[in-house]
């Protein structure tokens, strides 16, 4: 009798032992469930790109012979990106093309992200809208396209002989790295444009106009509050910009030429007609690490700058 | 213009330097149309006779009918799987308190600013490592793996901007989590869906650089469109197609877009 | 109004946003050394008269004249006047040192010379020793102070002040005013306060203006304004008023015989124009020039019976409403502790007498 009683007393779930127990404490704690929740995608994303990324690595210090895979752990294949003068000059061509479309990309956007901030009143959204709808679209015609601007018989040249104010066709406009640098500036605008347009937007006004009230022109008040404020926005837009275009493959093929291959079309060619696969994961991985590298050291010296200014 | 304050009063220099900025942006891109329309296989002005052929000769395309058929399929899979798991994805970042939810982030977006051939040539390797044939289905995948971050991006958006309280409310009104979800959660989080899917269709469709390195014998529109690139009789009728394509992902995004941002002002409560 | 006349002219001035009316025509002098109020409910149009002043909008009509030039072509950066915003505006990525040295830049001191200054300041609003501090770092009223510091450093001839009290909790709120008030005195800056508080208006101010819809109803001394004033919303915006009824049944040699909804026959002094015979009037009390007695006194003039229906005890006054014939609402009535034996007024439905002095009654004219 004595038993029957105690055993009805006992509190829910405590007789059931561990499946209870654990039901409890995945109710309880928020992070478990929140982790469950998140599972599915952490489990597409660590298949689909941290894996890859691990076998990409790892392949790297493989060694290709015809179908067959060496899978001894060597360095050659990093030996020769780094001695080879070849793959030095197209790694500092690729990273000096991003850097300079990096920095053109930014300072044109600037001031339209800027008009848009603080100028446009009415129909803000169809501004912001029709600044960064080309991005969504399709990359490679937009490429497309200015390969048939800039062409030997494109648009411009054409068009400038019909006019009469030529006769030779412009040579340099394609097949260049000025033709990839504008083409990739063109291209990546629309991009660039939203994390400055979002530091600028954000800029509360009335710091503005106290710094008129204490005495601040219009340019001084660009030059003390504005650009220091919108500068987290400008580190985002440069980056965002320069580390995908370091590996574009389909401006420099379309309008690059010989003189405006990158890196991307080495590496792509190392996974299709050259056909050494181990080469170039090598090559990719020393351009992912040149990029972060860069990217660091920018993020650092620019840090460094703005508490100078502040 | 008297109404403006002093700070965002009228700067007419800026102004047009924003509409040159926006023409210079878009004028490009039209060019496509514009020559698509014009009577000679080369692409140069003069423009000679107005004609509408190369878009009959387009659509007589056997090839070009079974990419575009391949890129719909891919895209509308990508769309619905990279959806689900931003809606999964979003929810969870959003209203859940978890450790590392910084880096979670971060690493989640990471394909937005990895290069696209890195991911492509990565991806090669396991899959061709595991054994796996080159398809469509392999394109999927890569597509899935780089629309995650738009779709959870266009989702948290969604989720942060509409508050707990009314799905405490439908809790504490007797809705278990699935009813709840059902019932409150999927309506008002659904233009955000809705715009996801759209712009995750369209970026697979667009998609170039991955498709490129992990299709099989079946090619996507933008494989298809780059193989004709060589050949420059086939080029107006590449023109037209493009055209075509761009036109239809302009409207697509648009609407994309504005759904995303005009839904998240209707919600109540929430400013902006 | 202290020290010259008509430092700041404000003249027939008007702001319109579409058809909305934000100034509606205002005319305005003040003086210099004069500690100003402009007060008023949200919507009446005092900060936006604040921010003609300072610049940051442009008048649809009338002139602006500080010490006789014309701010009409003057950007704010060249304005003599300063602002104290009311979200501080304190600049987040300056430390406060630099933020109150922000507006030296155009004078090109040494950096000697504008750090004496910054120090000068920093001891001025007592924040010595936070220097180095960044914005979020700050509370509420530090930033204010350190928004105050960064405006009076450059020796403005006037300082706009918009709401800069309405973030604090009240305790903080009252030192603040104390502070304020002290420093504008030695100073002798005019400065130019915006507050939608009556209290913190008529406790600051040389004067005050008392503004709704754009227009503003009465500029006087806050005595003046809290005696005499010159209509039913000014009356009912500043402290607790009782309104009563009246019609005009004689008027001689400036002297009006009223009859009155509630209050009986009253006589009271009376120059105004609205006040003529057969005119129907408003007859306004305060509540703390009602006195409450058991019984009729006899040295009271005027008196009339009513009810007491509620009490509010609040601690150092006591608010009665109390019920009397010819009236739906109760009339107010505030009693001193210690002015009525309250324990025996304390019961509801206890009949009492009120009375009042001739010099209480305000006449104005019927809304």
């Amino acid at each position: 009798m004595g038993d029957a009683i105690s055993i009805a007393t006992r509190p829910e779930g405590s007789g059931r032992g561990l499946r209870s127990r654990l039901r409890v404490a995945f109710l309880r704690s928020e992070a478990l469930r929140g982790y469950t929740l998140l599972s599915p995608t952490l489990i597409v994303m660590a298949f689909a790109m941290c894996a890859p990324f691990a076998i990409l690595v790892v392949m790297s210090f493989w060694t290709q012979h015809a179908f067959e895979f060496d899978t001894t752990l060597t360095l050659n294949n990093y030996r020769e990106v780094i001695e080879a003068p070849f793959f030095r000059a197209l790694m500092i061509r690729s990273l000096w093309i991003s850097g300079t479309c990096a920095a053109v990309t930014v300072l044109v956007s600037y001031p339209m992200a800027y008009y848009v901030a603080f100028h446009v009143h009415r129909h803000k959204l169809i501004w912001i809208i029709l600044m960064t709808l080309p991005f969504w679209t399709s990359y490679l015609l937009r490429v497309f396209s200015w390969k048939v601007i800039l062409g030997y018989n494109g648009a411009i040249n054409s068009g400038l002989k019909s006019l009469g104010l030529i006769e030779q066709s412009l040579e340099f406009l394609l097949y260049s790295p000025t033709a990839v640098v504008i083409t990739l500036a063109h291209a990546w605008a629309a991009f660039a444009i939203l994390p400055i347009y979002v530091s600028l937007e954000k800029i509360d006004r009335s710091l503005l106009e106290a710094a008129a009230d204490l005495g601040d022109g219009p340019v001084a008040r660009f030059l003390r509050v504005t650009l220091p404020l919108s500068l987290p926005g400008v580190l985002a837009a440069s980056l965002l910009i320069f580390i995908p275009t370091v590996g574009d493959y389909i401006t420099p093929t379309l309008v690059g030429g010989p003189d405006g291959i990158m890196i991307a079309n080495i590496i792509q060619a190392h996974f299709g007609k050259v056909n050494d696969w181990p080469m170039g994961a090598a090559i990719a991985i020393c351009m992912m690490i040149s990029v972060a590298l860069i990217s660091v050291v920018y993020i650092w010296v620019t840090r460094k700058l703005t508490e100078r200014i502040a | 213009m008297n109404d403006a304050p002093y700070i965002e009063r009228l700067n007419r220099p800026l102004r047009s330097y924003a509409i040159l900025f926006l023409a210079f942006l878009y004028i490009p891109v039209l060019f496509l149309p514009l020559f698509s329309f014009n009577d000679s296989i080369y692409i140069a002005f003069p423009f000679k006779e107005f004609t509408t052929k190369w878009y009959a000769q387009m659509l007589a395309l056997e090839p070009m009918h079974a990419a575009l058929m391949n890129s719909i399929q891919v895209g509308a899979a990508t769309a619905v799987f990279s959806t689900i798991l931003g809606v999964f994805g979003a929810k969870a970042v959003t209203r859940y308190r978890i450790p590392g939810r910084t880096p979670v982030v971060f690493t989640i977006m990471l394909p937005l600013v990895i290069p696209g051939i890195i991911m492509g040539v990565a991806l090669l390797i396991l899959i061709s490592r595991l054994g796996i044939p080159l398809s469509l289905y392999t394109v999927t995948l890569g597509h899935v793996l780089i629309c995650v971050p738009f779709s959870m991006a266009t989702l948290m958006a969604r989720f942060e901007g509409f508050d707990r309280s009314m799905e405490e409310a439908a809790a504490d009104l007797g809705d278990n989590a699935f009813w709840t979800f059902w019932r409150v959660t999927f309506p008002i989080v659904f233009p955000g869906i809705f715009a996801s899917l759209l712009l995750t269709f369209t970026v697979s469709f667009d998609e170039f650089i991955m498709a490129f390195f992990l299709s099989g014998t079946d090619p996507t529109l933008p494989i298809y469109i780059w193989s004709q690139l060589r050949f420059p009789q086939k080029l107006p009728s590449v023109l037209a197609l493009s055209s075509v394509v761009l036109v239809v992902s302009f409207v697509v995004v648009f609407l994309s877009q504005w759904l995303r941002v005009r839904g998240v002002a209707q919600i109540p409560g929430e400013g902006r | 109004m202290s020290g010259n006349d008509a430092f700041i002219s404000i003249e027939n001035l008007s702001k319109h946003f579409g058809p909305v009316k934000a100034v509606d025509r205002v005319d305005l002098t003040i003086g210099g050394g004069e500690f100003f109020s402009l007060l008023g409910a949200s919507g009446c149009g005092k900060t936006t008269l604040l921010r003609m002043l300072a610049g940051f909008e442009t008048p649809t009509a009338g002139e602006i004249l500080i010490d006789n030039v014309s701010m009409a072509d003057v950007a704010p950066h060249h304005r003599p006047t300063n602002m104290v915003f009311q979200n501080y505006a304190i600049f987040p990525h300056l430390d406060v040192r630099r933020n109150i040295a922000y507006g030296l830049r155009v004078q090109r001191l040494s950096r000697r010379e504008s750090d004496r200054l910054v120090d000068e300041m920093l001891e001025l609003v007592k924040l010595s020793g936070f220097g180095e501090r960044r914005s979020d770092e700050l509370s509420g009223g530090q930033r204010q102070r350190v928004a105050l510091a960064r405006a009076l450093i450059k020796r403005p001839k006037v300082l706009l002040l918009d709401e800069p009290l309405g973030a604090l909790d009240k305790k903080l709120r009252e030192e603040m005013q104390i502070e304020l008030r002290a420093l504008q005195q030695s100073l002798g800056i005019t400065f130019i306060f915006v507050t939608h508080d009556q209290e913190e208006a008529m406790t600051l101010s040389d004067r005050v203006a008392v503004m709704s819809r754009g227009k503003t109803l009465q500029i006087a001394a806050p005595k003046e304004i809290y005696n005499h004033p010159i209509s039913i919303e000014v009356a009912d915006f500043i402290g607790q008023m009782n309104f009563i009824d009246a019609a005009v049944t004689g008027l001689e040699d400036g002297h009006a015989v009223l009859d009155t909804a509630c209050l009986g026959r009253i006589e009271a002094p009376a120059a105004a124009p609205f006040v003529r015979e057969g005119a129907n009037i408003v007859v306004a009390i305060r509540p703390e020039n009602l006195t409450l007695s058991r019984e009729r006194r006899p040295d009271d003039r005027n008196a009339v019976q009513g009810v007491i229906k509620t009490a509010a005890y609040l601690g150092d006054r006591s608010h009665f409403y109390v019920s009397v014939e010819g009236r739906d609402k109760p009339l107010v009535v505030a009693a001193q502790e210690g002015q009525t034996s309250l324990g025996q007024f304390l019961e509801h439905d206890t009949p009492v007498w009120l009375s009042w002095p001739d010099e209480a009654v305000i006449l104005l004219e019927a809304g």
